[in-house]
């Protein structure tokens, strides 16, 4: 190795990087309004096609939003909605309880999935008080909150030695700051289970005391019924619903509430 | 795509069949006279093709009438199963104007196989063009359909019945049911008629570029055929379609195959997709008749100046190429010439024939046209290149709504001219509305695509309840015929729109929305009425279901900070502690001055200052005696040394009487022996410190 290998200017690559770096971002900036643009046109059109009464072909064009751009709970709304015109009551529910997961607020999706639920025959879910407040924000809004507070609290700690005047003030800060994160770890340990929550979408699930098909089934679930998966082996799920009694039912008969997303 | 049609006669009776027999042999059919007349038109190759086939044709009737009787004696037995005659008669097409032709076929089923005597008809004449045969044994039955076909060509306008065709006698008797024939009147644009000079014939004008308004030369009598593009005008705006018809001729007898469609031989113009099926009817032009196929479409100017027009056809044609053989001369013991005229026949030298195809390309004659640039002056601001004759109409369904629900906007432009250009003049932003990218559907009322409707659907979404106005539509569009343009404006629409359902209210509302909320436009309202409607934002979008924190790389960035935070905490916590310590004052101070000394003494050996180096030397001693003893180093002399160090401070005390004697005296030492005290100096703060 010669000196001249070893003392090789590094400017040209720091170059190339920052400006690399910079054209990144410039492109992601303007990609994003074109993006945007491309989401709102591809929705419209989905649209147009259920506002025409063309419910498979709205039905195409949400899930196609879906795949191209991403999750939004108004897409997946209307998406339920348009299978409940086509009478795919388990799908529907299905995407109105993923609607749900992203805006557990917006009323219009609570409205449409009690009827969804209704027209499948199931009964009202009960939510305790608790629950509810666990559920007033979204399960990445509670993470959020944790992971804010939890950098409030820790920034709270140097900081108090570094400025002594605002101690006091950091001091309740953070104290209120532990308290919030201390109610959002709460609020998400409540709604751990969320994350293992499925839907029946296929009509008369059978549910098995093993996951083996030969064995007489225990019980049948109903197309939309809310499932909690405990466990999976091959093509089989470990299930329970909302009385507890527990079966192996395929696969193909119960969705993911949310581990069945893009990343999932 | 190659589009190929064919078109097959089996000329054993055509005319110029005929007429090569007449002047060939001494059989003559009562035909031939009037075949006769037109046989100098035919083409030499076409005339040998038909020879081969009339030879044929004239060998086999030998062979069915008097060769083989067994033959005979097999199919009189089959005959004795077969159906009694029939005639069918038919003409095609039953309307045509004057100036074309129509195509009778006789259809005769059964024994009697000679043509049928056609009755004369005033004002049509009847060219017979041929006949085919067709022979089927279905479970031994035999049915033998012969059909005889003739060009039927009318010298005047008006209908005509062509009274009932009769074949055979007494009991095998059958009779045709008459049919009518009309004859209309040309219409202008198309070609008219022209003088005839050929008994009876209609003979059509030369074929024009242009339609009738521009006289052209007369085909070429030799040739298998010719194209005509007829126009109703010359002159063309940018953008504005035309209807034409492409006409192809091709005379009748020649084995001619298209090979594809006609295609515009301009630049200058865009021409609409032409039809699979052809029109297809027959002509009698100077006296030949030919098969016509015409295509209706229209064509578009594009770019403004003058430019030359014509259309180009690519055919095969089929040459049959008989191979002559030497004349079989047979033994005088068979006397008669009969088989000599069955092994000498044409029929088996085609058997032994060939058939050449050659690819022609049949051309219109150039027709000069004129476009010209839409005008700049006047010209709206929502022209968007539409050029012909239309008419606009807006309405918008249904008039009430409940917000939240689509309001259908549908708009209608009527009329013709290029509708591919005609664009939708659709609603754009607007305060009270959130609109939709209009769908478009054109029906058009003919086969050019020139004439018909284009309907625009936009749906509607209204932003805010109450009296919304939809504002007045417009669409502008260029006229050629008056040369300007013309903006028809649709007047403002009005709906109602009652305020809409949220979910809290939503139950209540169900039963009274589900009875008052109308269909939009085409079925808008889902089919579950009681549904919230619809969301029209598709809002924010997440590439996942899945809570960000199971992204690995998240959780640990947004744990690193923490722990950084916590890090940093403990770090200034330790400083804190330090600086708030006196004897760890005390030893940072003391570790200060101890480098300090070492600094000097480094710096005095370089200069040979000695006495700077011992008194250094002995400084830094002292720092780091009093950082053990936790003294003041300026307070430790050697007495201390003595007593504290218990005789282990040989190596440094020296060190405390040099600098005093140098101090003292004045002692000097070369800068060798400077650099030897250093180290020892070193040497022995390294032992004190790790003491």
């Amino acid at each position: 190795m010669n000196a001249s290998m070893i003392f090789v200017s590094p400017l040209p690559g720091r170059w190339v990087r920052i400006c690399g770096m910079a054209f990144s971002c410039v492109a992601l900036w303007l990609a994003h309004p074109m993006n945007t643009r491309g989401q709102e046109a591809d929705f419209d059109a989905a649209n147009r096609a259920s506002a025409e009464g063309k419910w498979a072909e709205a039905v195409r064009g949400y899930e196609d939003v879906i795949t191209r751009h991403g999750y939004s709970a108004p897409v997946l709304f209307n998406l339920a909605n348009a299978q409940v015109a086509e009478g795919k009551l388990g799908p529907a529910i299905l995407n109105y309880e993923r609607a749900r997961w992203l805006a557990p607020n917006d009323p219009d999706i609570a409205a449409n999935l009690a009827l969804a639920r209704q027209k499948a025959g199931l009964e009202g879910e009960a939510v305790s008080r608790l629950a509810a407040v666990a559920h007033c924000m979204t399960w990445t809004e509670w993470s959020i909150l944790a992971t804010a507070m939890l950098w409030l609290v820790t920034a709270a700690l140097p900081l108090r030695r570094m400025l002594p005047r605002t101690r006091p003030a950091l001091t309740a800060g953070a104290v209120i700051g532990a308290l919030v994160l201390l109610a959002a770890i709460s609020a998400l340990a409540l709604r751990w289970h969320d994350l293992d929550r499925a839907i029946v979408t296929a009509p008369e699930a059978a549910a098995r005391v093993s996951p083996v098909t030969v064995v007489q089934p225990l019980f049948t679930l109903r197309v939309g019924e809310a499932v909690t998966i405990k466990r999976t082996h091959g093509a089989f799920m470990l299930i329970a619903n909302q009385q507890g009694r527990e079966g192996w039912v395929s696969r193909e008969a119960v969705t993911p509430v949310v581990s069945a997303g893009r990343a999932g | 795509m190659i589009e190929v049609w064919r078109m097959k006669n089996d000329n054993r009776n055509d005319p110029s069949r005929a007429a090569a027999e007449q002047s060939t042999h001494s059989h003559s059919t009562p035909r031939s006279g009037r075949a006769e007349r037109s046989a100098a038109n035919f083409n030499p190759l076409v005339a040998t093709d038909r020879e081969q086939k009339r030879r044929a044709a004239r060998f086999l009737t030998r062979l069915r009438r008097s060769v083989l009787p067994i033959g005979l004696l097999l199919a009189a037995t089959w005959s004795a199963a077969a159906k009694a005659p029939s005639i069918t008669v038919t003409v095609e097409p039953s309307e045509i104007t004057f100036g074309e032709a129509a195509q009778l076929t006789v259809t005769v089923q059964g024994q009697d196989q000679n043509a049928p005597e056609i009755p004369a008809v005033s004002g049509l004449s009847f060219q017979p063009m041929g006949q085919s045969s067709q022979i089927q044994i279905i479970n031994g039955a035999m049915s033998a359909n012969i059909s005889h076909t003739y060009i039927v060509t009318p010298s005047r306008t008006g209908t005509f019945t062509i009274p009932n065709i009769r074949i055979g006698n007494g009991a095998d008797a059958a009779e045709s049911q008459p049919l009518v024939l009309k004859v209309l009147k040309r219409v202008s644009g198309a070609s008219a008629p022209a003088s005839s000079g050929n008994q009876g014939q209609s003979v059509l004008p030369d074929p024009t570029v242009n339609g009738s308004d521009e006289p052209a030369d007369a085909p070429d009598q030799t040739s298998f055929g010719f194209l005509r593009l007829v126009s109703p005008k010359k002159e063309f705006y940018v953008g504005e379609m035309v209807p034409v018809e492409l006409k192809a001729y091709f005379r009748a007898g020649v084995e001619l195959r298209g090979d594809g469609l006609p295609r515009l031989n301009s630049d200058a113009f865009t021409m609409n997709k032409l039809g699979d099926q052809p029109a297809r009817s027959q002509q009698v032009i100077n006296g030949v008749p030919y098969s016509v196929f015409t295509w209706s479409t229209a064509i578009t100017a594009v770019k403004a100046g003058d430019y030359e027009m014509s259309v180009e056809l690519p055919t095969t044609v089929t040459l049959h190429q008989r191979v002559q053989r030497p004349r079989m001369q047979m033994p005088d013991g068979f006397g008669d010439s009969f088989f000599d005229e069955v092994f000498n026949d044409p029929f088996f030298n085609n058997f032994f024939g060939t058939a050449t195809q050659k690819e022609i390309a049949l051309n219109s004659q150039p027709s000069s046209v004129k476009i010209l640039s839409l005008p700049g002056e006047n010209r709206p601001a929502g022209f968007d290149g539409a050029v012909g004759k239309f008419e606009f109409t807006a309405e918008a369904a249904p008039p009430q709504i409940v917000a939240g629900d689509p309001v259908t906007l549908k708009l209608k432009v009527t009329g013709s001219g290029n509708f591919d250009r005609v664009n939708a003049p659709a609603l754009g932003k607007s305060a009270g509305w959130k609109t939709y990218t209009p769908s478009a559907r054109f029906e058009a009322e003919d086969t050019a695509s020139y004439s018909g409707t284009k309907t625009f659907e936009q749906a509607l979404v209204p932003a805010q309840s109450g009296k919304l106005q939809i504002p007045a539509l417009a669409f502008s569009f260029f006229d050629p015929q008056t040369r300007q343009y013309v903006t028809r404006t649709a007047a403002p629409l009005s709906v109602e729109v009652a305020p809409g359902q949220t979910a809290s209210t939503a139950n209540a509302a169900r039963p009274a929305l589900a009875a008052t909320t109308p269909s939009a436009g085409t079925g808008a309202r889902p089919a579950f009425p009681e549904l919230v409607p619809n969301k029209v934002r598709a809002g924010g979008f997440s590439t996942t279901l899945r809570p960000w924190f199971f992204n690995p790389w998240l959780a640990v960035g947004a744990l690193l900070l923490a722990m950084l935070l916590l890090f940093v905490n403990g770090f200034l916590r330790q400083q804190q502690r330090q600086a708030n310590d006196p004897d760890h004052a005390r030893r940072a101070e003391a570790r200060r001055a101890l480098q300090e000394q070492r600094r000097i003494m480094e710096s005095a050996v370089s200069q040979r200052a000695v006495a700077e180096f011992f008194t250094a030397a002995r400084g830094a001693f002292q720092y780091q005696l009093g950082l053990r003893w936790g003294l003041p180093p300026q307070t430790i002399t050697l007495a201390d040394i003595n007593i504290r160090m218990n005789g282990e401070a040989e190596g440094f005390r020296l060190i405390f009487e040099l600098a005093d004697e140098v101090t003292y005296t004045g002692r000097t030492f070369a800068a060798g022996d400077l650099r030897k005290w250093f180290k020892t100096v070193q040497t022995e703060l390294e032992k004190l410190e790790a003491r």
